[in-house]
């Protein structure tokens, strides 16, 4: 029969909690990967930015979006207005009669610039940051 | 007499009203408002029947559908608040001002009539903007009135440079 040293009894202890030790951060380290890896495909949340019409001018002139957002032209003028994007192919809302809005979401990256064709001395921007 | 006149109608002028009176109550407003609006409808509906210009022609939509809905809420306004519109030397002068350029507008063509159409659109709407500012608002009583003339200037500053634009191509 073979007899164990209590020196032998402390070793094997430790090597037990060393390799629990070893098992533990590697457990925890993969768990840190996997959820950073799941933050990572997440898209941000999208964004919805108003744009007024008001006193015949887009307020802000100018607004930056990611892909993905949204903006929403709200005519608080009496008269009705349009968005209209400078550059083909782009958005045209059409009439956007007093008191009421409309929207568009841009596919594309990229910096856009739009006018009210019926004032088409009233102009504005979108900028459109990629993912 | 005849040929200050027939100047004054080659510069589009003879037909745009010069606004003489300097007090004027909320009635008067009203109806100097509605007439002011009426009068760049009607010419506004002979522009955009009559030119070929298609810049012209947008234009002219564009003072038809602004002018209609100011009228439209100037009529809100005053039918809300009781008050009925009162003639006025103002508001006559402007109405029958308005006949004469639709008069004088029909006896045109082609690029003499775009000319005529936008040189007095830019006279018209600095005359309104000089009423605006030193006759109507000033006077005007009641805070809703005032408020929607203080709404409506900037549309008027907005025809003006768009007829200017327009006018720079007929110099």
């Amino acid at each position: 029969m073979r007899s164990i040293s209590k020196s032998g009894i402390a070793e094997r202890r430790y090597r037990r909690l060393h390799v629990g030790a070893v098992v533990g951060a590697c457990v925890m380290l993969a768990l840190g990967v996997f959820c950073s890896l799941g933050r990572a495909a997440t898209p941000p949340a999208a964004v919805t930015r108003t744009v007024t019409i008001a006193g015949l001018k887009f307020s802000p002139s100018s607004v930056t979006i990611h892909l993905g957002d949204r903006v929403v032209f709200k005519n608080e003028d009496i008269m009705p207005h349009s968005a209209t994007a400078k550059d083909p192919p782009g958005f045209d809302s059409d009439i956007i009669k007093a008191g009421e809005s409309w929207s568009v979401a841009p596919e594309r990256a990229g910096t856009i610039k739009y006018a009210c064709k019926f004032h088409p001395l009233m102009e504005g921007t979108i900028v459109v940051e990629g993912p | 007499m005849k040929s200050i006149y027939c100047l004054l109608l080659t510069l589009g002028l003879a037909a745009v009203p010069a606004f003489g009176q300097s007090k004027v109550t909320d009635p008067q407003i009203a109806a100097i408002v509605v007439t002011a609006n009426q009068v760049d409808i009607d010419a506004g509906k002979l522009a955009a029947g009559k030119t070929s210009d298609e810049s012209v022609k947008a234009f002219a939509n564009t003072m038809v559908r602004d002018h209609t809905a100011v009228n439209q809420s100037a009529v809100e306004l005053v039918t809300k608040l009781k008050v009925t519109p009162e003639e006025n030397e103002t508001s006559r002068a402007l109405k029958s001002g308005g006949e004469e350029n639709v008069v004088h507008l029909q006896t045109l063509d082609g690029r003499a009539f775009d000319k005529a159409y936008v040189d007095h659109e830019v006279a018209y709407h600095e005359q309104v903007i000089g009423a605006i500012d030193s006759v109507l608002i000033p006077n005007a009583s009641n805070a809703d009135l005032k408020a929607l003339l203080v709404k409506v200037r900037p549309a008027f500053i907005e025809h003006l440079n768009h007829a200017k634009h327009l006018q720079e191509r007929y110099r």
